[in-house]
């Protein structure tokens, strides 16, 4: 919930890295707060029948680790403007994520500060499950 | 995948952001931005109270109505994969609030050997104001 304003950030700029373990439980409980409950994602027998060795964890939990870490960055949340992610590779219980933004462009269009950012998760063996990008708007020191 | 679907719209799926539902989608994710959940906090921020977290579109957007997405495009549920999503978030949304979401199947077509489906979405909460935009991208292996 840090604020930073747009003249005090440069292309090739990373943001604070977000750190996530996986669990069995926080798969579980995600499924409860998102209410997708596909089989692959709370029944080891469903995962284990779709050759993927048990429960594995939601994209969309990748796509909320990666939002957090942009509206960690930001002074408000709905700064974030938009975000893109595309699911590369699992994410099993046990895996140790490493959440990297690094800040792509900064531009001003119509009176507003924008930034855009490339996001990566990688895992604990530096595969990467998750890509994406996101672009949000800064406050600005002047006026 | 049925091709015959692309241009049909689907909805609108009701979900209410009860304050419950944050507290929960809040502790899985481990969000700790007390502008979700700290009343106080929020009242002292511009928005003046508790927002939704902008992820919290996982659950309105995506959650339950992907389902019936998969239904209509014939999907094989052992088959088919979540491969791309994107948000473009609008307008900050409150706790207990009843949002909308439509969708509309843009695309679907074959490529390397495997179905794409392409799918395009609003959330609209009470005032019938877009709250979110989004794009899904499921693939059929």
């Amino acid at each position: 919930m840090n604020g930073i304003y747009y003249e005090d950030i440069n292309p090739g700029d990373e943001l604070p890295i977000v750190e996530k373990t996986i669990t069995r439980n926080q798969i579980l409980d995600y499924a409860d707060a998102s209410g997708d409950y596909n089989p692959i994602h709370v029944d080891e027998a469903s995962g284990k029948k779709a050759g993927l060795g048990g429960i594995i964890a939601h994209g969309l939990l990748s796509l909320a680790f990666m939002t957090q870490l942009m509206t960690d960055w930001l002074a408000d949340p709905m700064d974030l403007k938009k975000i893109k992610v595309r699911f590369l590779s699992m994410v099993k219980p046990g895996d140790e994520l490493r959440i990297k933004g690094k800040i792509k462009d900064k531009y001003i269009k119509e009176g507003l500060n924008y930034v855009d950012c490339e996001l990566i998760s990688e895992n604990q063996n530096g595969e990467r499950a998750t890509i994406g990008q996101a672009t949000a708007t800064l406050p600005s020191k002047i006026g | 995948m049925d091709k015959d679907v692309v241009g049909k719209e689907i909805g609108p799926f009701s979900y209410v952001t009860w304050e419950r539902k944050i507290r929960q989608f809040v502790e899985a994710t481990e969000d700790k931005n007390p502008l979700y959940v700290d009343e106080e906090f929020a009242r002292r921020s511009k928005h003046k109270g508790n927002i939704v977290p902008p992820a919290m579109a996982n659950a309105y957007f995506v959650g339950m109505p992907i389902w019936s997405v998969i239904e209509v495009c014939k999907i094989d549920r052992a088959r088919g994969l979540h491969a791309e999503q994107e948000y473009e978030f609008i307008k900050p949304v409150k706790p207990c609030t009843l949002l909308s979401t439509y969708y509309k199947i843009v695309d679907i077509y074959e490529k390397k050997g495997l179905n794409f489906a392409i799918i395009e979405g609003v959330t609209k909460d009470e005032e019938g104001d877009i709250v979110v935009k989004g794009k899904i991208t499921l693939i059929e292996r």
